[in-house]
């Protein structure tokens, strides 16, 4: 169910094995597989999660930032912003009147010139990562490279302002260097690197829960006390109960 | 402004009006209180993200896979055959490069994917982690000691109620969409699937509804069955106990007491043909690579131990196929019985052991002999009421040899790194 296979086995040398098998083929008997040479390498020392823990929340100095990313991302703090001021001057991928609309809703907030700004550049982001994404299945190479810088220079702010998650992000940086960076070592330091800087480089740390520790101190309380009762009065319905009591009490509001 | 203008904003606002608070195309948090019965498997609040658009009604609800437990050590995130994210989600979850599948998933959660297009990239997402290691279903809170007797994992298996919280809490601030559609991977397939009439049920879509199910096929297992007649059956005994599911409350005696009729409660793998029976002009789709060596490994090799304990590769595989591809037979056998029911089942693709048909992005996942390039029109028929496309590939060559797209050496060489 993914995660087996995803996080911990080296069995994707599986298929290099399964290759030996014999060929029993019925409707739907799977048979062999490529040869071993075309197949991924194991997943060497990814065995805990906390690996994959500890990898994606190193922290880099913020000299990291912007390895990759030499001019200021669209909609910047202190950058020029460039924003549809009328119906007419809709950004594209929205009509005039769904551009109109959101402009009479972001009238009524507080913060709406700014939202609608956001709003202008995500729209004019996402136009131009679908023309890129087309381009490259259509297999036209002629704007590709500047459709390319383009994502790139708004990559961070896009991720900043959370429209990105981490995942989306990185595929698309990954999609920028294959048109823009021709030798494939020098894709793969430059992605490793950007993925490196990208937790203190755009987003801020994540804050850790303080209702978490004191919540599970408490639960190992309250599983050693119903624990050290005599098996017969074990009764897994008061546990689930106490612990359920315990839980609304820890986490009475919802993070805001 | 013209009187045109005017009308013509007035209108849309009335559809924007649900989501006049929002911040569209943003990823959100969304935190469920605990007097819900919501929890991570560590007991820790369930969080899922919502990222809205004002330019469409339409809904699609991504359910994340990863693994499954019903002992403490995969409970724990432990082994190959354990479940995710045993430690919660984080509030900053989609922000963090260390979910389900490297972070890859699927196009469906990616707006802005680079490799491949979706048509529900224009919808309204809400992504829903999995971190209960009970395929979403569960409603039991278990003490495993197994391992460590003096240190128990505590497991709080409430998917059910993470699930039933976040449709509730759309619908409470979205509304009732216009389309929906559930899809999900792996243990994300099975959560789609089993869960889907408390969601449509609570969320009761205006338009088309549809379920897109991803390398989690619910296979025939009475409980009374022979492992010989009917090999899931000792998984599926073991995770009605240990889920609860039996229990009041639990999917199946809800199932049971009338809501899903058609279902035949000592039959898990019924729920697919009762879904189909109750919800005829849904349509329902399911993936699977006929090579899956994943779902198979979590469904059979604890409890086989000619499996578990196979002395080589070779072996371990043969034992594993023995029992999955007649699974898989009599699976797509029993579903295609029902009109509104389709499938998609290629042989192999040269990634994650075959697993998982719709995540990184759709190559290497067409069915050629039967002149289907990929699953992509796969899933624009389940969504456009298309033909209902039943393919299994018979083709045993061409899958060796396909040529892997970027997003899937992507994909290889982050699992290499990482």
């Amino acid at each position: 169910m993914t995660r087996g296979h995803l996080l911990h086995r080296p069995g994707l040398a599986a298929w290099a094995a399964a290759a030996l098998l014999a060929a029993g083929v019925g409707l739907l008997s799977p048979e062999a597989p490529p040869a071993s040479s075309a197949l991924p390498g194991p997943l060497a020392d990814a065995d805990s999660p906390a690996v994959l823990v500890r990898a994606a929340a190193s922290p880099l100095p913020p000299a990291a930032a912007g390895t990759d990313t030499a001019n200021a991302p669209v909609n910047a703090p202190g950058a020029p912003i460039r924003v549809a001021t009328d119906a007419a001057a809709h950004p594209p991928g929205v009509s005039a009147a769904q551009w109109a609309a959101l402009r009479a809703e972001m009238a009524q907030r507080p913060d709406g010139a700014a939202e609608l700004a956001r709003l202008d550049a995500y729209f004019r982001f996402a136009d131009t990562a679908q023309r890129f994404r087309q381009a490259r299945l259509s297999g036209t190479s002629a704007d590709l490279p500047a459709l390319a810088r383009q994502i790139d220079e708004a990559l961070p702010e896009r991720l900043r302002q959370r429209e990105l998650s981490a995942a989306e992000a990185r595929q698309l940086k990954a999609a920028i260097l294959d048109v823009l960076v021709a030798d494939a070592d020098e894709r793969s330091v430059r992605l490793q690197q950007w993925q490196q800087a990208l937790p203190g480089a755009v987003l801020p740390p994540a804050v850790p829960d303080p209702r978490q520790a004191e919540f599970l101190r408490r639960q190992s309380a309250v599983l050693a006390a119903w624990s050290a009762q005599p098996a017969t009065q074990r009764d897994a319905r008061s546990l689930e109960q106490q612990l359920d009591a315990l839980r609304r009490s820890s986490f009475p509001n919802p993070t805001p | 402004m013209t009187t045109l203008t005017r009308t013509l904003c007035g209108i849309t606002l009335a559809v924007l009006a649900p989501l006049a608070t929002a911040d569209y195309f943003k990823w959100e948090m969304v935190e469920l209180p605990a007097s819900s019965g919501a929890s991570c498997g560590n007991g820790t609040p369930y969080r899922f993200f919502v990222n809205r658009t004002p330019l469409s009604k339409d809904l699609v609800m991504v359910y994340e896979g990863g693994g499954a437990c019903w002992d403490q050590n995969a409970c724990l995130g432990i082994g190959k055959l354990g479940a995710t994210n045993p430690d919660g989600v984080s509030p900053n979850y989609m922000h963090e490069l260390n979910n389900a599948a490297y972070g890859l998933v699927t196009p469906f959660s990616a707006r802005n994917d680079p490799f491949q297009a979706v048509q529900t990239q224009s919808w309204n997402i809400v992504y829903v982690p999995y971190c209960t290691g009970d395929v979403h279903a569960g409603s039991k809170v278990v003490s495993y000691g197994d391992v460590d007797p003096a240190n128990p994992r505590v497991q709080y298996h409430r998917g059910q109620a993470n699930i039933r919280g976040t449709a509730q809490w759309l619908r409470d601030n979205l509304g009732r969409p216009q389309n929906m559609m559930l899809t999900g991977f792996s243990a994300g397939g099975v959560g789609s699937t089993v869960t889907y009439d408390l969601v449509r049920t609570i969320l009761q879509p205006k338009g088309r509804a549809s379920l897109l199910a991803d390398s989690g096929p619910l296979m025939s297992a009475p409980t009374t069955g022979t492992p010989d007649q009917y090999p899931s059956v000792l998984m599926h005994n073991r995770i009605r106990q240990a889920w609860g599911l039996d229990e009041p409350g639990g999917l199946i005696a809800l199932y049971a007491a009338g809501a899903l009729p058609g279902f035949d409660p000592s039959n898990l793998g019924s729920v697919t043909g009762a879904l189909a029976t109750k919800y005829p002009s849904d349509r329902f789709g399911y993936m699977v690579f006929q090579a899956d060596a994943n779902f198979s490994a979590f469904s059979y090799e604890k409890f086989y131990p000619d499996i578990a304990n196979a002395p080589n590769q070779v072996a371990y595989l043969q034992a594993l196929y023995a029992r999955w591809t007649p699974d898989l037979v009599a699976w797509t056998a029993m579903v295609q019985s029902f009109s509104n029911v389709a499938y998609h089942v290629p042989f192999m693709r040269a990634v994650n052991d075959s697993h998982c048909v719709t995540i990184i992005d759709f190559s290497g996942t067409g069915i050629e002999d039967a002149g289907v390039a990929s699953v992509g029109s796969f899933v624009d028929a389940v969504l456009d009421r298309g033909p209902v496309m039943r393919n299994t590939e018979v083709d045993r060559e061409h899958d060796k040899t396909q040529e892997l797209s970027p997003a899937v050496k992507l994909f290889r060489w982050l699992t290499r790194i990482l």
